[in-house]
C-alpha cells in the first residue's frame, strides 16, 4: 500500500532544519518540483491550520502531518528523516527523527485513513524506528519500508 | 473542562464520538481518543479464526488506527482539539493510569447492550471502569433507544 505512494525523490534525509513548518515545506517543495502539484501554498495553509489546532507530533520522534486538500489530485505520502532531530511541538516533548507528510484530495477519505492507519501502526514498531532513524540513503529507507508494508 | 477522554472501542459506537467532540467544542476541551489493542481479545479472535496471534493483532491495531483516524476527521471539521493514542494491555488498567497521568476530567463511553458472553464482559468491562478510574464517567447508549 505504502510503496505504491513513494519512489527515492519524495524520500528526504536533512541533518538539521530550523522548525517544523521549514521542513513541511521542503516537503511539499519536492512534490512540486517533481510536478506532482502546481502550487505549495493551498498546501501549506491546510497543513499550518492543522498544525495550529493540534500538533500532528506522534509518541517516540516520529510525526505525520496530515490534510486533506482540493490542491492534490492524488494522495501525495513524502518522507523527511532529520538526523538532528526537529522540535516538532510533540504531546511527549521529545523530538522527531521521521516525518510523514500525506496530503490528499477531499475526496479520497478512504484511502487517506487507510494509509494514515498503516504508516502508524508501523510507526508503533521499535525494528522500523530504528532502522530508519538509523538509514543513510533514500534507497535504504524506501527498502525498510517495503518490509515493514505488510 | 479541560480534557476529555474518549475510549473507542469500535466503529459502530458513533454517538459516544459524536457526545465526545460536542462536548469538547461546548467547553473548549482538547478531546484525547483512545483505542487499546486488548491482548485477551487477540487470542480469542485469533483462536476463532486460526490465524496467527501477531498477524491478528497487526490487523487489529490497524483498524484502531483507522477508527482514531475517522474520529479526528469528526473533530477537527468541528474545530476540536484532538490527540490520538493507540495503546496494548488491559483496558482498565490502561485506562485508569492515563486518567491519572495526563488529568483527564471526564471519560466517555460507548454502550451497546451486546449478547451472550461478549456481551457480558463489555459490560464488566464498563462497571469496572466506573469503579476504578478516578473521574466521571459519562455513558452514552449507542444505538437510539
Amino acid at each position: 500500500m505504502i510503496e505504491e505512494l513513494l519512489n527515492e525523490d519524495l524520500i528526504l534525509i536533512v541533518d538539521e532544519v530550523e522548525d517544523k513548518f521549514k521542513l513541511i515545506e521542503m516537503m511539499v517543495d519536492r512534490t512540486l518540483s517533481k510536478g506532482l502539484i502546481m502550487t505549495r501554498e493551498p498546501i501549506m495553509e491546510k497543513i499550518r491550520e492543522r498544525e495550529e489546532l493540534e500538533s500532528t507530533g506522534v509518541v517516540e520522534g516520529i510525526a505525520i502531518p496530515h490534510a486533506r486538500t482540493e490542491a492534490v489530485k492524488d494522495l501525495l505520502l513524502v518522507v523527511a528523516i532529520v538526523k538532528k532531530g526537529l522540535d516538532f511541538q510533540s504531546l511527549d516533548g521529545k523530538p522527531v527523527y521521521m516525518v510523514f507528510l500525506i496530503v490528499a484530495p477531499e475526496d479520497a477519505k478512504k484511502k487517506y485513513i487507510n494509509v494514515l492507519a498503516r504508516i502508524s501502526r508501523m510507526c508503533r514498531q521499535e525494528e522500523f524506528r530504528t532502522a530508519l532513524k538509523e538509514a543513510t540513503s533514500a534507497s535504504e529507507i524506501l527498502k525498510i519500508i517495503r518490509e515493514f508494508d505488510i | 473542562m479541560e480534557k476529555i477522554l474518549l475510549y473507542i472501542v469500535s466503529g459502530e459506537m458513533r454517538t459516544s464520538w459524536d457526545r465526545a467532540i460536542e462536548l469538547s467544542k461546548s467547553l473548549s476541551a482538547s478531546l484525547f481518543a483512545l483505542f487499546i489493542v486488548d491482548q485477551e481479545m487477540v487470542k480469542k479472535v485469533s483462536k476463532l479464526r486460526g490465524t496467527d496471534e501477531v498477524d491478528t493483532a497487526i490487523e487489529i491495531e490497524e483498524e484502531g488506527w483507522k477508527y482514531l483516524y475517522y474520529l479526528e476527521e469528526k473533530a477537527v471539521d468541528n474545530g476540536v482539539k484532538t490527540a490520538l493514542f493507540l495503546k496494548e494491555g488491559n483496558p482498565i488498567d490502561i485506562i485508569r493510569s492515563f486518567v491519572k497521568e495526563r488529568e483527564v476530567e471526564l471519560l466517555v463511553v460507548g454502550y451497546k447492550q451486546g449478547t451472550g458472553r461478549e456481551g457480558w464482559k463489555y459490560g464488566r468491562i464498563i462497571e469496572q471502569l466506573i469503579e476504578h478510574v478516578p473521574c466521571p464517567v459519562l455513558i452514552e447508549k449507542e444505538g437510539g433507544r
